[in-house]
């Protein structure tokens, strides 16, 4: 039996429409199975290949360069304290206006907001290093183009490209 | 606007992978399918209302929603060129008491779904007591019995009457 012949009764068949419906089905198994493997490595957020880390000085920011909207993504800032008893961690303008701080630890003694972006002041550790985790969502999507910095010698810049 | 648009995107990407999983899915809902359907429709509500509950939000959607549903039927009644695209066409499986084995494999049914259709509808037992099976587009399979097996059916209807 050819695949193609079509039958007038007891149905009026289309097997050329047919074929193309089963050939579409398995083109869109075969699409949606590399979606799975893609968001697998991270590439959609929350896997290997979306964590990042940036490093200037004496800050290095762990990040997920692949966020979606509104999900709560994870950002780790560790600072090197070299002197004094306080350590400050600043957020670029564009990052207060595109994420919304859900949680931040530890817990800042003072926080600013101005026009170089969001200033936060913790205690200095006694052991040299203080690490920061702080827990944000992207208001919106779309690529943002952002940077940190922590004192005048560390300064990162990074990007994420949030799904909607 | 972005309600409107997002449920636009939803209900093409709902679609499109109802379609995918083809009409085995859509006409023969095991226990197992039914919860998958379940789930893709709390995934899918889940991300269309994210964060805004709101009455209009909700309005929105599921007027976007039988907007979009009334067009498509209307296209359909409209354009049958059109129609056969969206629902699909129906396939014969079985003729002359013969599986079609490469449309069944390709269908993804088999022939004890078919059987069991047959024993249904007409209490049949064998496939070769089956004239035509018809893999209809709505995803159920009917069956036409052979002549002689139809004409006793009703003999056997006509002296219960």
């Amino acid at each position: 039996m050819r695949k193609r012949h079509n039958r007038n009764y007891p149905v009026l068949e289309n097997m050329r429409l047919q074929n193309a419906f089963w050939a579409s089905e398995r083109a869109t198994w075969i699409v949606l199975a590399v979606i799975l493997l893609i968001a697998l490595s991270g590439v959609l957020a929350h896997g290997p290949l979306s964590e990042r880390t940036v490093t200037d000085g004496g800050l290095s920011l762990t990040y997920e360069r692949f966020q979606r909207a509104t999900a709560l993504a994870r950002f780790n800032a560790r600072i090197l304290v070299s002197y004094g008893d306080e350590a400050s961690l600043t957020l670029s303008a564009p990052f207060a206006d595109s994420f919304q701080i859900a949680d931040i630890e530890p817990r800042p003694l003072r926080s600013s907001a101005g026009p170089q972006g969001l200033e936060f002041v913790f205690q200095a550790p006694t052991t040299g290093e203080l690490s920061v985790v702080l827990w944000a969502h992207p208001r919106s999507f779309g690529r943002f183009n952002l940077s940190a910095a922590a004192g005048p010698e560390g300064r990162v810049a990074f990007s994420i490209l949030v799904y909607p | 606007m972005d309600s409107v648009i997002k449920a636009l995107v939803v209900y093409f990407v709902l679609w499109l992978v109802i379609r995918a999983t083809g009409r085995r899915t859509l006409g023969q809902l095991t226990v197992f399918d039914f919860i998958l359907f379940l789930i893709i429709g709390g995934a899918a509500s889940r991300a269309l209302m994210a964060q805004d509950y709101s009455l209009t939000h909700a309005f929105l959607v599921i007027a976007t929603f039988v907007v979009v549903d009334v067009a498509v039927s209307l296209l359909e009644r409209d354009v049958p060129q059109l129609a056969h695209v969206l629902k699909g066409v129906p396939t014969v499986v079985v003729e002359n008491g013969h599986a079609l084995s490469t449309r069944l494999r390709r269908a993804r049914i088999s022939e004890d779904d078919v059987l069991e259709a047959a024993r249904r509808a007409h209490g049949l037992e064998r496939i070769d007591e089956i004239k035509f099976a018809i893999f209809e587009a709505s995803g159920h399979i009917s069956i036409i019995p052979k002549r002689n097996i139809a004409a006793s059916e009703n003999g056997s209807a006509s002296a219960e009457n």
